[in-house]
């Protein structure tokens, strides 16, 4: 495969000489799209809040002081405590790196069940793909929160089940989507064209179908994580997630659910921020969906023959 | 007799349609009805009939593309049965196929440099995979700066050039158009089928050009294959087949030829005779 390596160097002077960096095309073409701006920005303060949060965070979490409960926002509590005087600032710090782990962990699974089962249930001849069909089909009528009370009652509830459930119920849907794509490109003239000039189907399926899939799987997958993310919440929130001394997006908003009528306010934190992030992942899929497709870059037709 | 290139006998295809009734066997429509065929080496042979006569399978076929419910091809004498890449590797070196819609044809997501260097990787050609892409760039009248390029930055014919230019890079003995013209405008129609022709010419490869427009082959094909509803109605010198046609419906294919108004000829309502006036590029027809 020297060869082509060579080749694919040799077409490149044309477009390398307008940008020569470090970083790849289509990570620079997704930030100079708005909203992959915005994205990338809130989903490295997020991780950056995670990583942060390992080392330092501006209170010990379990440290309680009755005497301090809803302070309102200060210099000293960024966000105010809650009603035994934690700090929330502290909390969704930490928070952070709960659910960034679990909606990571979520999308990875869900995207190495759906590529596996949708390629291969596209590959495989129909006598073959069909238990595989029928078998995700079943998957997919469940719901992912029954799917999580099912493992909760079997296992007790904690942030695995979030990450199971989440991954297996993601997966199956992202299998029927890749499925049906990789089907579509198959029939294609390109895949026609290229069996004639004599490629084998592995190497038409690393060179011509899963690149072809890459913009949509973008799309879908960010939709996952978001989707993991608002799972975490809720089901920490039903009580089959994160435990009460694990700090977690959903651990917070469910605490301060229940002094609603007290403290109004601090409902909105978590909130917000579990809002934003979800908003920011999911533009900056459509981002680098947008930027994985050569179509829709600069660059127009020549006229004439 | 010599042996012919390409060999088909008794080629019969059927497809599969959605059954309306459970307990009845699926129906099937039958697409290609005992067609036996026959190419000789550095022949050009145009395949003609109108939508749905089958045309593009029977080529499908002939190139191990698609399989057919019954029949046999051979090419060179060796048979040449549907099955994985490598089992049919050496038909590919042999042969290249140019298909309908230049927009569809090429992979979105690559450049028009690989795009041409896909069969060259794929069968193991030996050389320098660069300096053969360029060549057959210049080949095909396209600079070589569009290696670079992606598929969308072209217009149609320069697509369809690259499509050639994939098609032959490898120096086949055969190549297929299956219909390469239909879905490009007149003009540039005319500049592919030329491009076409010069390259059967300087290089002696057959060419198969599938068309459902009689009157675009007939300045360029040796022989003619008319097919209707799957099955062969009508073959020939494309000459013979003009002057004489001995099928209502190849008849009815030389009427529907659109032409210019004879000029100051005679208005004979004879349509072969009309179409022998207009070949000023045949005078061997009279």
């Amino acid at each position: 495969m020297t060869s082509q390596r060579a080749l694919a160097v040799s077409y490149r002077p044309e477009r390398s000489r307008a940008r020569r960096t470090l970083v790849p095309a289509w990570l620079s073409r997704t930030w100079r799209r708005p909203h992959g701006a915005f994205g990338l920005v809130v989903v490295s303060i997020v991780l950056l809040a995670a990583a942060v949060s390992l080392f330092w965070t501006p209170f010990p979490l379990l440290q309680a002081n009755t005497d301090q409960g809803w302070l309102p926002p200060s210099p000293q509590h960024l966000l105010g405590t809650d009603q035994i005087g934690r700090d929330t600032f502290s909390w969704l710090l930490a928070g952070s790196r709960t659910t960034v782990l679990v909606a990571a962990a979520a999308t990875a699974l869900a995207a190495v069940i759906g590529i596996l089962l949708g390629t291969v249930s596209a590959s495989l001849a129909p006598r073959l793909a069909e238990p595989i069909v029928v078998l995700v089909d079943i998957v997919v009528a469940f719901p992912v929160l029954l799917i999580a009370m099912l493992l909760a009652t079997t296992f007790g509830g904690s942030i695995l089940v979030v990450w199971v459930a989440v991954g297996i119920g993601a997966g199956v849907n992202l299998a029927r989507i890749v499925r049906s794509e990789i089907t579509r490109i198959n029939a294609s003239d390109y895949i026609l064209a290229s069996r004639a000039a004599g490629t084998g189907s592995f190497s038409r399926l690393l060179q011509h179908v899963l690149p072809n899939v890459a913009p949509l799987l973008a799309v879908q997958l960010s939709v996952t994580a978001g989707v993991a993310i608002l799972a975490e919440s809720g089901l920490t929130f039903l009580g089959y997630g994160a435990s009460t001394t694990e700090a977690s997006w959903g651990r917070v908003l469910a605490d301060a659910q229940k002094y609603i009528s007290v403290a109004p306010a601090s409902v909105i934190w978590p909130g917000i921020v579990i809002g934003l992030t979800v908003l920011a992942i999911n533009l900056l899929g459509d981002a680098i969906g947008e930027a994985l497709d050569p179509r829709l870059q600069s660059g127009g037709k020549t006229d004439g023959d | 007799m010599n042996q012919a290139l390409i060999q088909a006998s008794k080629l019969t295809r059927d497809h599969p349609v959605a059954r309306t009734r459970i307990f009845t066997p699926a129906p099937a429509r039958r697409v290609l009805d005992n067609v036996d065929v026959r190419i000789d080496a550095g022949e050009t042979v145009a395949i003609i009939g109108e939508s749905g006569s089958g045309k593009s399978t029977l080529v499908r076929i002939l190139l191990g593309l698609e399989r057919a419910s019954a029949g046999t091809v051979t090419f060179d004498g060796r048979d040449v049965v549907p099955g994985p890449a490598r089992s049919l590797r050496w038909l590919r070196r042999r042969t290249g196929i140019v298909l309908q819609d230049p927009y569809s044809s090429l992979d979105p997501r690559m450049t028009v440099g690989g795009i041409i260097a896909e069969p060259l990787r794929a069968l193991h050609v030996e050389g320098d995979h660069t300096r053969k892409v360029h060549d057959v760039l210049d080949r095909v009248g396209l600079s070589r700066e569009r290696a670079g390029a992606y598929p969308h930055e072209l217009s149609g014919g320069q697509r369809q050039r690259v499509a050639i230019a994939r098609a032959i890079v490898h120096g086949p003995e055969l190549l297929v158009g299956d219909e390469p013209m239909s879905a490009l405008d007149v003009t540039i129609r005319a500049s592919i089928l030329e491009l076409l022709a010069e390259l059967h010419e300087d290089t002696g490869m057959g060419l198969i050009l599938v068309s459902h427009d009689l009157g675009l082959v007939r300045h360029f094909a040796d022989r003619v294959v008319v097919l209707k509803d799957g099955a062969v109605v009508e073959e020939g010198a494309v000459d013979l087949l003009f002057q004489a046609p001995a099928h209502p419906y190849t008849r009815q294919l030389i009427h529907a030829i659109p032409r210019l108004p004879a000029e100051g000829s005679s208005a004979g309502h004879d349509p072969t005779a009309a179409a022998r006036r207009d070949t000023h590029s045949t005078p061997t027809s009279t």
